[in-house]
């Protein structure tokens, strides 16, 4: 029997070590949620569609400054300003994120009851260029643990490696779209989650249905990295709009080489390989695939004998 | 430059740092329960807590005594495709309540009321049976699809334990599930001649649920075969008589019933599986069981929400020893806001002995709570809920509390304050 204590203990204390501090924080359960809002869909629709249009642009909408460790709720309702977007006409909230900060992740909850905002997030750089849409895809119903509440979540990471580089993304609107209130959320019934928190057989009912609303409650957390600089992350772009940071996708490909280039690749390896100067070697191989001769990698490690 | 950088990976502290990042990708589900709290009865003493005697479940709203958690620990440890394995693993504690220092080993300490149990270790592998697309291949101690009554905590068909089985086999109108598990028996004595082993009982449990019957209503049909699983010695052994035995289980299940649900079991059990949850006991005499259990949460317009349950339960054994019992207990909530609730619980519990000249005994019990959760749903927790309970009973026939009330009273009162959680 002690055997068995100590190593549960050591388990607990494995997992309270793992997310000490500061760090509790990213475990939802055990962050508050606030409640859902109680809306009736049909004012909030005639809400919406008398709402004036607030501005005449992006870079005019009025943006709110956030702190690096900004935790809060957002109320999307009708005494939000509402903006024309290119999805939509819609109730938003927009922010200006934190520009000397380090990295950070954010952390988007949008509360769903009777009804859901279906959260669309725009990033857009210093100069007002959207370089993210995040919409139905991104955010993925969470259901309810602990003290967070059912939900429409999302996460995305922002990079301050590089201070200063305007291609930053330095702001964040969050907003509903046409197509996203056309859409419904199904929540899992209560009883089933107390179900599958005691291991019980949930019971075969037929779940909650949250109805996508203009007017809405996000919860917006900021989670600055502990440690600056270069790290490792598994954050992928959730989605390319073939935009990022103003540019253009090259479409034309690279030139052919000339076949006297290419031959003067292979001899300067042979020479460097020859010198035993493998850096040398491998560089050179590099150098050719810039200038259009991909072939001169695979040459190299043809030469190469592992002995 | 660093003509040798994979080997970085192999110091410890690279791979620390690497493993430290990679836990974003390697989430585990904590997932547990635990209640616990203080209590007092009136006249003095620790919190008793009422129940009928030889009922199988007492009503839990200001009526639990002990502390108890759960501590679950899973992960999805490998994914391709639709293929997946899960770990899943869950330690229980009890203990008295009774002070900071419970432990949970028993020598050589005289707080050691704490008692450990491992409930959960198993691996549940998904879509890794090529025949049986969509099924779950499993093995392990686990909680295998258990079925209770929240508000009196009565489980009635729970065949949990050490076992192996396929589940989800999708038959098209129906999901199959077939599992393996065992219980086993106190020690059993070898006639004549010391103590023997213990009595290895096998249940071979057969399910098929999700068959659409009504709107919004499903149909659940199980089978239950226990038996003894007897080694040589105990085969041999004249003075022992081994026991089986057969349950049969039909559940209703309706959904968008009053704003919530109703679900009816029905079940027909015989001999060794009598009284039991679906678990084979050899020690019962020959006789048969019915069962009924009738439960649901309903809303009673915006701001209150309702559990009830009905139980009736014969058990008629050969030996007289049976029992019927009839429950009856209702939770109504009401909802002040969404944090701060009042919950009144009223249940009845009723003991009729088989035994010529037995008495019947009963037992009523009420509680209010008022009470403090993170949202409103019946379901919503944690929960801290302040408490009074009043409970009376045939004092001149047993007594119904666990402590603090002296025989002979017919009826007691407590307090206190308790909190639950689920997560």
């Amino acid at each position: 029997m002690p055997h068995f204590k100590t190593t549960s203990i050591a388990l607990l204390g494995l997992l309270l070590a793992g997310c000490a501090g500061d760090s509790l924080r990213r475990v939802d359960a055990l962050s508050q949620a606030p409640a859902p809002l109680s809306i009736s869909q049909d004012s909030a629709m005639h809400a919406l569609a008398a709402a004036p249009n607030c501005c005449s642009a992006l870079d005019t909408l009025p943006y709110t400054p956030l702190e690096p460790g900004f935790s809060g709720n957002v109320v999307i309702d009708r005494h939000a300003p509402a903006f024309q977007f290119k999805t939509g006409k819609s109730f938003f909230r927009a922010f200006k994120l934190p520009a000397h900060s380090r990295s950070f992740e954010i952390r988007l909850y949008s509360q769903a009851g009777d009804s859901v905002l279906a959260p669309n997030a725009m990033l857009l750089d210093s100069r007002f260029q959207t370089t993210r849409l995040l919409g139905v895809e991104d955010f993925s119903f969470v259901p309810a643990q602990g003290l967070k509440g059912d939900s429409l979540d999302a996460r995305l990471r922002v990079d301050r490696l590089y201070l200063d580089n305007p291609g930053n993304e330095s702001y964040l609107v969050l907003y509903t779209s046409d197509a996203q209130m056309a859409g419904k959320t199904i929540i899992e019934h209560p009883a089933k989650a107390y179900a599958k928190a005691r291991g019980n057989q949930p019971p075969n009912i037929p779940d909650l249905v949250a109805k996508h609303a203009p007017e809405g409650i996000i919860k917006l957390v900021l989670i600055e990295d502990q440690s600056g600089g270069q790290q490792a992350n598994s954050y992928v772009p959730p989605r390319s709009i073939g935009m990022e940071m103003g540019n253009q996708l090259p479409s034309v490909p690279a030139p052919a080489v000339l076949p006297e280039t290419q031959a003067y690749y292979r001899q300067a390896i042979d020479a460097a390989l020859a010198s035993q100067d493998l850096e040398r070697a491998l560089r050179l191989a590099d150098e050719a695939a810039r200038v259009g001769d991909d072939s001169a990698k695979a040459y190299l490690l043809e030469r190469i004998q592992i002995k | 430059m660093n003509k040798i950088q994979p080997a970085h990976l192999f110091r410890p502290s690279a791979l620390l740092a690497a493993m430290l990042l990679a836990t974003p990708a390697l989430a585990v589900d904590f997932h547990g329960y635990l209640r616990s709290g203080i209590g007092a009865t009136a006249g003095g003493g620790d919190q008793a807590c009422f129940q009928a005697a030889g009922a199988p479940a007492k009503y839990r709203l200001g009526n639990e005594c002990e502390t108890y958690a759960e501590v679950g620990l899973g992960q999805e440890v490998w994914k391709e495709g639709e293929q997946s394995f899960y770990v899943d693993s869950m330690i229980a504690y009890v203990s008295g309540q009774e002070n900071d220092w419970e432990a949970t080993d028993s020598e050589d300490n005289p707080f050691s009321d704490g008692t450990s149990s491992i409930r959960q270790f198993n691996v549940q592998g998904k879509n890794i049976l090529s025949m049986l697309p969509g099924s779950t291949l499993w093995a392990g101690k686990r909680y295998y699809q258990r079925h209770d009554v929240h508000i009196n905590d009565y489980y009635y068909w729970d065949v949990s334990g050490p076992g192996a089985g396929v589940e989800n086999i999708d038959l098209g109108f129906a999901k199959a599930h077939v599992a393996w598990v065992r219980n086993t028996d106190g020690d059993w004595v070898y006639e004549g001649a010391g103590a023997g082993t213990n009595v290895a009982n096998d249940t071979f449990d057969f399910r098929l649920n999700d068959i659409a019957f009504n709107t919004d209503g499903k149909l659940e049909f199980g089978y239950d075969f226990g038996k003894a699983n007897l080694t040589d010695l105990q085969e041999k052994d004249p003075g022992y008589q081994d026991q089986k035995g057969h349950l049969l289980t039909v559940e209703h299940v309706q959904g968008n019933w009053f704003g919530g649900y109703n679900k009816l079991a029905l079940q027909y059990g015989t001999d060794g599986i009598i009284g039991s949850s679906g678990r084979n006991s050899t020690g019962n005499s020959d006789g048969d069981m019915q069962r009924l259990v009738n439960q649901g949460v309903v809303a009673l317009g915006d701001n209150i929400e309702m559990m009830y349950v009905q139980i009736y339960e014969n058990k008629d054994f050969d030996n007289d020893s049976g029992q019927e019992w009839l429950s009856f207990g209702v939770r109504p909530v009401y909802k002040w806001d969404n944090v701060m609730s009042t919950a009144l619980e009223f249940g009845y519990d009723q003991i009729d002995p088989q035994a010529d000249g037995a008495d019947t005994v009963d037992l009523k019990k009420i509680t209010l709570a008022q009470q403090w959760s993170a949202g409103s749903s019946f379901w919503a927790r944690p929960q801290i809920r302040v408490f009074a309970t009043y409970a009376m009973w045939d004092g001149d026939k047993y007594n119904a509390a666990s402590e603090s009330v002296e025989v002979g009273d017919d009826n007691g009162l407590t307090f206190g304050v308790q909190a639950e959680a689920w997560w």
